[in-house]
């Protein structure tokens, strides 16, 4: 029941009152008080489920402020704590002057208290104040990652870049493949300024890349879209990929693999080191995060990205066996029992 | 015995069986018709395989399906008289009946690999792509054991074993949705379908990678 409801209802009783109180009838004056009574009574525990559905509470962690209903403070004090100390080993002593704006969680529209899980709620905090503080790096970077963060390669499928790697057919993608570093660098956009789509792409490769790009375009522009994907036009192609950068030799989610390795390999002050000179290439950024030459951090994504396992894909040699093992106690399960049914 | 039990089940679900075996054959190469040689192709191959990778396990499952009810069709009708009339025991006569079933569902895996092995053999693959015809028909094999062994056990179940099972889920159901009204932290009806589809669960071999080509 809402506050004005329980309002409405006590005025409709006063009122109700007045006439009565002519009659002056002691039992009926004390049957309105204890009606008067129970209605205070449901009135205090409208206040009271009001208060608990609404955002009252602020849980404060370091530099993480959540704002949070009354209800879901103790998970999300335990979550806060949990996304905090990630964040901590992520960001370094730059969280530390870092002021992030307060998070919401929870809302009167919903009931969440029991059925809140505390490892989701600290993901979604870490993710959330992770976003915030990467957004607000320069914007090299930031353009760079592509709206990915670092934290993305860790569940993103490595074989889906590789895919990309071999499939979209960018000039340095053959030689990166075949181990040349500097391939690799330039198909992840590390050079400065970032490359031309001469660069990454042969002239032949350009009425697929015009295809792909689904964007929409004036009409004049559609017209040289078309005249591109149709007759090959290099003129049409080249002023339709000029509108817009070029996709990129290698799926946007493998420079977050990139920059997450090197944030790995750097350990201590690794984020600080990456993010301290923005007017560096990114490749020096990366090489200086990851404490190692570009090349080394580059061959190491390189093999990180090759010997990815596909997601779904079971150990190998193990195929057999798990379904050996759930086969035969269902086979020896159906074999058993009597012979009538 | 086997022979007349694998022609019994195979005049039950021959229609469909056939019907499959042709589907297999032809998935690999639909999937890949119209990539042609040039810049992309490498693109278009990868995107194809990875379009037509989720008819693989959606085949096995009808394949196991088919063959699973197909087994016990001729008991069920006949009221399992033919099968008490039989000299040997029932668990020798089950046997039998799951052996014909995994016959019948080798030979669709080998309608793949026939058709998987047409598809790409022949085709010059873009550099760093490889074709698995061999892979994904065993895939489709082990997928289809895992799935009609389950549906097997489970089509030849008792009616009062089958009411356990009812009940089962229905107590399953009733827990869950208790534990949700309790605000606890913990779903088993959600635990239970992880563990199914968890890696190493019995319907973990329809999570793999269903990739024709791949890198």
């Amino acid at each position: 029941m809402s506050r004005r409801v329980a309002s409405a209802a006590l005025g409709a009783l006063l009122l109700g009152t007045a006439s009565l109180a002519a009659q002056d009838s002691a039992a009926t004056l004390a049957r309105m008080e204890r009606r008067l009574d129970s209605l205070r009574a449901v009135l205090a525990a409208a206040d009271s489920t009001a208060r608990s559905r609404v955002r009252t509470d602020t849980v404060i962690v370091g530099s993480l402020r959540i704002a949070t209903t009354p209800a879901l403070r103790p998970a999300v004090q335990r979550a806060a704590a949990v996304a905090w100390e990630r964040l901590g080993v992520e960001f370094g002593g730059a969280l530390s002057e870092a002021s992030l704006p307060a998070m919401p969680v929870g809302s009167a529209a919903e009931s969440l208290a029991g059925n809140v899980s505390a490892e989701l709620l600290a993901d979604a905090l870490e993710r959330t104040a992770a976003r915030v503080v990467w957004g607000r790096q320069d914007s090299t970077l930031v353009r760079w990652l592509s709206g990915y963060l670092p934290a993305d390669a860790a569940v993103a499928d490595g074989s889906r870049i590789l895919a990309s790697l071999v499939g979209t057919p960018a000039i340095p993608n053959a030689g990166c493949l075949g181990g040349a570093m500097a391939d690799c660098a330039l198909a992840l956009g590390l050079g400065a300024p970032p490359p031309s789509v001469e660069a990454w792409y042969a002239p032949a490769a350009w009425p697929g890349l015009v295809e792909r790009d689904r964007g929409s375009l004036d009409s004049r522009s559609a017209s040289r879209r078309a005249d591109c994907i149709e007759r090959a036009d290099m003129e049409a192609c080249r002023a339709v990929l000029s509108l817009r950068p070029p996709a990129p030799p290698v799926a946007p989610v493998g420079r977050a693999l990139l920059a997450q390795l090197a944030l790995e390999s750097g350990g201590s002050g690794a984020f600080e080191r990456l993010t301290s000179d923005p007017e560096a290439t990114l490749g020096d950024r990366l090489a200086s995060a990851a404490r190692q030459p570009l090349d080394s951090l580059l061959a190491g994504w390189l093999r990180t990205v090759r010997h990815a396992p596909p997601s779904g894909a079971p150990a190998k040699g193990s195929e057999l066996l798990i379904v050996l093992a759930w086969s035969c106690p269902a086979l020896l399960l159906s074999l058993r029992g009597s012979r009538c049914r | 015995m086997f022979r007349v039990i694998l022609a019994n089940q195979w005049r039950e679900s021959r229609i469909a069986i056939l019907f499959l075996a042709a589907t297999a054959v032809a998935i690999p190469s639909w999937s890949l018709w119209g990539t042609t040689p040039g810049p992309w192709e490498a693109w278009h191959l990868l995107n194809a395989a990875q379009q037509s990778s989720l008819a693989y396990p959606l085949l096995a499952l009808l394949a196991a399906l088919t063959l699973a009810a197909g087994a016990w069709r001729p008991d069920h009708r006949a009221r399992h008289v033919y099968a008490l009339t039989l000299p040997v025991p029932r668990s020798r006569y089950l046997l039998l009946r799951y052996a014909a079933g995994l016959l019948l569902l080798a030979c669709l895996g080998m309608a793949l690999a026939v058709g998987a092995g047409a598809a790409t053999v022949g085709r010059t693959l873009p550099r760093y792509l490889e074709a698995h015809p061999l892979l994904l028909a065993g895939r489709f094999v082990l997928a289809g054991v895992s799935a009609y062994t389950l549906l097997f056990a489970v089509s030849g179940i008792t009616a009062r074993t089958a009411r356990l099972l009812v009940a089962g889920l229905l107590l399953l159901l009733a827990v869950s949705a208790a534990a949700d009204l309790l605000g606890l932290d913990w779903n088993p009806l959600a635990r239970c379908f992880e563990a199914l589809m968890s890696p190493y669960g019995p319907l973990a071999p329809f999570r793999w990678t269903w990739m024709l080509i791949d890198v």
